[in-house]
């Protein structure tokens, strides 16, 4: 018996000196005030946020540090359930070619993305004049404004725009980079013949437009599909199957379907097949990860809360005409079209989409190029689609997706020796080397991922107006220029505002935008005037 | 001896369960949302959730859920991962990488470290002996991926001897630097624990029957020394194997090798139980049959021990 | 003409060549040494241990004192001196952030080192109790930690540690200095102490049916007070150089994980964080000294651990290591 108690002794021991560990660990609450900037360790964002907040302690004078989280759907939970006090990190790429589409999902009151739940009136107000605008300059001049309220905000503080820091093999010509930061695979030409080898990676979901919503998956997507409308390389967007996408009053909309357009096999594309898709992709129970970008449509609610079987806002007019009915009235609707969300499917899809998912017909300039097309972990095979009546001219005899797993040092090690053709990005260990390495041809200009700090708008310290002037603050003591060029050796471009360079109707000159220069005596000035508002303690 | 070999594995039951149920529990601990993560940036839907959850069992408590995974486990079906492909594909495509990386180290480091152990043993204090106790300090010393990278930068990058990363191709030649690195440290232990036995068994008293008997030194120390000295040695090894795969999560990521270390680490970032648990049951599995396989392996090396 | 080995010479000596006397004196009133006081007598006249020691000790200097060896913050860091060389006051150069990689070596050696000692203080503790509990009382207590050591023995430590760092990890990413390292050493302990319950265990049952156990028990002494008294203290010595050399193992461990990006937050200075944000300059192969400083630091101490376990190893088990 003295045993048993023994052991217990032993066991409250161990729960005694767990528990210590864990309230440890839990950081005692002490009275001192930090920065800290916090990023997924595991995706190469550890350089920066330490170069950042290094120079916020250098000019500030105060705690400033990165912190880290193990990975990203840790550091998304503490945001989406707001658990998260300290600043983070933020990077949004354009679902389509669009600045309004920077703005009004990360800023918008109550809006998805608008993580650090900022709110103005003003903002929102001007996001709805731009939605309804009848026209691009109008929309530019609106959006200007509208950026002008956040540069004063500094709801988030925008770093800088990754750059398409990529690179091709010797292999290949005609490489040019899209507004998507990817190649524009279909233009490439390799002289010597076969496939083009593009970098890419094991799609984490069955290749169904709605059900793909990351970046491997959605290359492929992209090349095997063509929308409604289509955007150029530059990010216009143009009518693809779409013969006209019309509406008087911006919330009804027309789509009349070109005549004659077939799936890559052959079955004809007519209004059902984009409609079916469509409510497919919004109804809840379906957990499609793209349902999200049905929303601007009538009866989003109903279909994701699984009360309706279909959106209520799309009805078929005939076999190649349909309308879509939104909440509100949209101007610039028909380009979110383009997106992979909005793509068809063919009435064959529906038989067993299990199948499809492995082995999808779309109606894209490449088709699958068999039946084993896919191998897991290994490539993509794509050829050229016989049957695609687009716009888009394919310059090569096919395109292989090579699957790499984490890092992208390996693929850099076959695109130097040609056994990989394109990447969009080299790795952080060939950034300072490869536009003077003889065995690649380098690409570098500014793309359109924008990268920013979002500090939460009830943030100890940064609310109200001492938030305003601690934003700023620290704002003008990050300097951009130098973390470009010393941490990413050029890959990066520092920003000058809330979108990007490449984006129709990029402006540059907003007013306000001095707050993203480097300008350590008026942050030091800004960080004393609001100190007397409330003591920042050391 | 078939009792034993029953007895023995009647007792790895417990084993098996005790060892997915902490990982399970530890998994599940993890506060971060997997169906966060597979939204990215994007909000996450109520009903798309629901409907992710039950499809998961996520919607059920820890103890069922557990319980879920035991009962496809025990016909070795490990289920679907949040991607949606099967685990058992998933195991099958990286799991015989990973066997041929850690069987390759394990050969590696036992052929050298038994050879340079035995001859640091037979020549005690020489400057063999002391070069090759520097070398083993040494390599247990330094943290394995410095030893990863920098053996990646001459042999593979500077000198081109070897290809500096495998990708889809794990031949042998391919494998060979990752299986090289990897087996090093186990390589210093094997060399430390054949030299310490082999100067322990040249003492023996029955070494020097045999000497006296008239025995040539060469047939002294393969049949009486050698053996002897194994014992510890494939003690070790034993335990080894399950420690190479686990230990492979570091060089599988230097050498970008599509194993089964990857694809833990990559399924503990994103709190895919399904996944994690699955190699760690495999792995334990190598681990409890590999030491039944050295028990029995002590038979045929030391006469003194027989399994009723 | 070759060295005899052993079993080969001829034991017919002059008489004049073994002087007996002086072998075979006995100092009858001398107390009785003690284990530990023979094994100190042999580990000082070791080499490796003074070694060891004097390493050792200026270690526990640069702990106590990193201020003695270099005049620079190792927080301080701007990246104007991204990578630059060495330079007065700093000897190494900087890293890319710009920080004196030197001053970070020697201030980083007191996590590293913290991590080793904690964890391996904290294993052995759990791993003495239960082993001796198991090995002394037998039956039930035994199957009991038996049972439990192999299951945690057979889950592979370092994916086991990933998984438990991660939790941590995600209760709370600013754990600073101690909550950092606090998390690492309940995760290696947690998942490392059946390899010393075990050595413990089987020690014990040795010692437990030894004559002087028994001496005890005939003349009355309790079992808790033989436990405690004659077996636990008779049966440290495996543990003990085991714990050495795995301390050097617990600093590399850190050091892994780390690099894995689950080790200590990155605002604390230490080894492990400095080597593996030192890895891509490595795979670019330049500024390798970056990595190299803070890596030699670190072996350069977990070789001391090693060599001082060796060494008392040696002394403690004079069969094994010189005879």
């Amino acid at each position: 018996m003295r045993l048993t108690r023994r052991v217990r002794h032993a066991g409250v021991a161990l729960l005694a000196s767990s528990a210590l560990v864990l309230s440890a660990c839990s950081g005692g609450g002490s009275d001192k005030d930090t920065f800290r900037i916090a990023y997924n360790g595991d995706g190469g964002h550890k350089e920066w946020a330490d170069a950042t907040a290094n120079q916020i302690k250098n000019t500030l004078g105060i705690d400033a540090s990165g912190q880290s989280y193990a990975t990203f759907d840790d550091l998304r939970t503490d945001i989406t359930e707001r658990t998260i006090e300290t600043s983070f990190r933020t990077g949004w790429q354009p679902d389509y070619p669009s600045i309004y589409n920077y703005l009004a999902p990360l800023y918008g009151t109550d809006a998805g993305s608008n993580d650090g739940d900022y709110s103005s009136e003003e903002f929102d107000d001007l996001m709805e004049q731009v939605s309804a605008a009848q026209d691009d300059a109008t929309a530019y001049a609106l959006q200007d404004q509208a950026q002008e309220v956040l540069l004063g905000d500094l709801p988030a503080i925008p770093l800088w725009y990754q750059n398409n820091s990529g690179a091709a093999s010797l292999n290949v010509e005609n490489v040019a980079f899209t507004w998507q930061n990817l190649p524009d695979f279909a233009s490439i030409t390799k002289p010597a013949g076969g496939p083009v080898l593009a970098y890419g990676g094991q799609p984490q979901n069955p290749l169904i437009p709605t059900a793909t919503n990351e970046n491997l998956g959605g290359r492929v997507i992209d090349n095997l599909w063509e929308g409604l409308v289509r955007y150029e390389t530059d990010g216009t967007a143009v009518n693809a199957a779409a013969e006209s996408i019309t509406s008087e009053d911006n919330v009804t909309w027309t789509v009349k379907i070109k005549p004659g357009l077939t799936f890559s096999d052959g079955q004809p594309i007519n209004a059902e097949s984009f409609v079916k898709a469509w409510n497919y992709g919004a109804v809840g129970s379906n957990a499609q990860l793209n349902s999200y970008f049905f929303y601007p449509i009538k009866g989003f609610d109903e279909a994701q809360a699984d009360e309706a079987e279909s959106l209520e806002g799309l009805t078929v007019v005939d076999d190649q005409t349909f309308t879509i009915e939104l909440n509100q009235p949209e101007a610039s609707f028909p380009d979110r079209l383009g997106y992979s969300a909005f793509f068809p499917l063919p009435a064959s899809a529906w038989d067993d989409l299990e199948a499809f998912g492995r082995n999808p017909i779309g109606n894209g300039p490449y088709k699958m190029a068999g039946p084993d097309a896919w191998q897991d972990d290994v490539e993509i095979a794509l050829v050229p689609n016989e049957n695609y009546q687009g716009d888009v001219q394919v310059a090569n005899e096919g395109l292989t997706f090579k699957f790499y797993a984490d890092s992208s040092d390996p693929a850099y090690t076959d695109l130097q020796a040609g056994n990989l053709d394109v990447m969009e990005q080299v790795p952080a260990s060939a950034l300072s080397t490869y536009e003077t390495d003889d065995k690649v041809q380098a690409f570098n200009s500014p793309g359109s991922v924008f990268q920013s700090i979002t500090i939460p708008m009830d943030a100890p310290h940064f609310e109200g107006e001492e938030g305003q002037l601690r934003r700023q603050a620290i704002s003008m003591a990050i300097n951009r220029e130098e973390i470009c060029d010393k941490i990413f050796n050029g890959s990066r471009t520092p920003a000058t505002e809330f979108s990007s360079p490449v984006m129709p109707g990029y402006n540059g000159e907003i007013p306000g935008n001095e707050v993203l220069e480097y300008n350590p005596e008026k942050a030091k000035e800004l960080w004393a005037e609001a100190d007397k508002i409330s003591k920042w303690e050391n | 001896m078939w009792w034993y070999v029953a007895k023995r594995l009647l007792q790895t039951i417990p084993v098996l369960l005790g060892a997915t149920f902490i990982i399970y529990a530890l998994v599940f601990l993890r506060p971060g949302d997997p169906i966060v993560g597979l939204f990215g940036d994007k909000p996450v839907n109520a009903a798309t959730r629901a409907a992710i959850e039950a499809q998961y069992n996520l919607d059920q408590p820890f103890i069922v859920q557990w319980l879920l995974f035991l009962k496809d486990a025990i016909v070795f079906d490990f289920g679907q991962s949040y991607s949606g492909r099967s685990v058992n594909d998933l195991l099958a495509a990286t799991f015989p990488t990973t066997i041929k990386l850690a069987l390759m180290a394990l050969v590696l480091e036992l052929v050298l470290g038994v050879l340079a152990g035995t001859l640091a043993g037979l020549r005690k204090g020489k400057l063999f002996d002391s070069t090759m106790l520097v070398v083993s300090l040494v390599v247990i010393a330094v943290p394995i991926f410095v030893f990863g990278f920098v053996m990646q930068l001459f042999f593979g990058v500077k000198w081109d001897l070897v290809p500096p990363t495998v990708g889809a191709n794990d031949s042998f030649k391919n494998l060979l630097l990752p299986a090289t690195v990897l087996g090093l440290i186990s390589f210093a232990y094997v060399l430390r624990l054949t030299r310490s036995a082999v100067a322990e068994n040249l003492l023996a008293d029955h070494v020097r029957t045999a000497r006296a008997k008239g025995m040539s030194e060469g047939t002294v120390v393969r049949r009486h020394v050698l053996r002897n000295s194994l014992i510890p040695v494939i003690t070790y090894l034993g335990t080894d194997l399950g420690a190479l795969m686990a230990g492979a999560v570091v060089t599988e990521g230097i050498f970008n090798v599509n194993g089964v270390g990857g694809l833990a680490y990559d399924a503990i970032r994103t709190g895919e139980s399904p996944t994690v648990v699955s190699v760690v049951t495999v792995m334990v599995l190598v681990y409890v049959v590999t030491s039944l396989l050295v028990d029995l392996l002590y038979a045929v090396l030391d006469p003194r021990i027989r399994y009723a | 003409m070759r060295d005899l080995m052993p079993g080969q010479q001829r034991w017919v000596a002059a008489l004049a060549e073994t002087p007996l006397k002086a072998v075979d004196v006995l100092d009858t009133e001398a107390p009785p040494e003690s284990q530990w006081k023979e094994a100190w007598k042999r580990l000082r006249r070791n080499p490796l241990f003074w070694m060891s020691s004097v390493l050792l000790a200026l270690l526990a200097v640069v702990l106590a004192v990193p201020g003695l060896f270099t005049d620079a913050d190792p927080t301080f860091c701007q990246l104007s001196d991204s990578l630059a060389n060495g330079r007065a006051g700093h000897p190494f150069g900087f890293d890319k952030q710009g920080c004196d990689v030197w001053s970070r070596t020697l201030y980083g050696a007191r996590a590293s080192v913290l991590v080793g000692v904690l964890t391996t203080l904290l294993v052995a503790t759990i791993g003495i109790v239960t082993g001796a509990i198991a090995g002394f009382y037998g039956t039930f207590p035994d199957s009991i930690v038996s049972r439990l050591g192999d299951i945690f023995f057979a889950i592979p430590l370092l994916l086991a540690a990933i998984v438990t760092l991660s939790i941590f990890n995600n209760l709370n990413p600013d754990r600073g200095f101690w909550g950092g390292c606090l998390a690492i050493v309940f995760t290696l302990a947690l998942f490392a102490w059946p390899q010393i319950t075990r050595q413990m265990r089987a020690s014990v049952l040795q010692v437990k049916n030894l004559e002087f156990v028994d001496a005890a028990k005939a003349i009355g002494a309790s079992p808790r007070v033989n436990l405690l008294r004659h077996v636990v203290p008779n049966s440290l010595a495996p543990v003990i150089v085991t714990s050495m050399i795995s301390l050097g193992v617990f600093i590399t461990t850190e050091a892994t994980l780390s690099f894995l990006g689950l080790g200590l937050p990155s605002s604390v200075v230490s080894w492990g964080n400095d080597i593996s944000a030192a890895q891509n300059l490595v795979r670019s192969g330049q500024d390798l000294s970056v990595m190299f400083v803070p890596a030699s630091a670190l072996a350069i101490t977990v070789l001391a651990f090693i060599l001082l376990g060796d060494a008392v190893r040696d002394a403690l088990d004079p069969k094994a290591g010189k005879s």
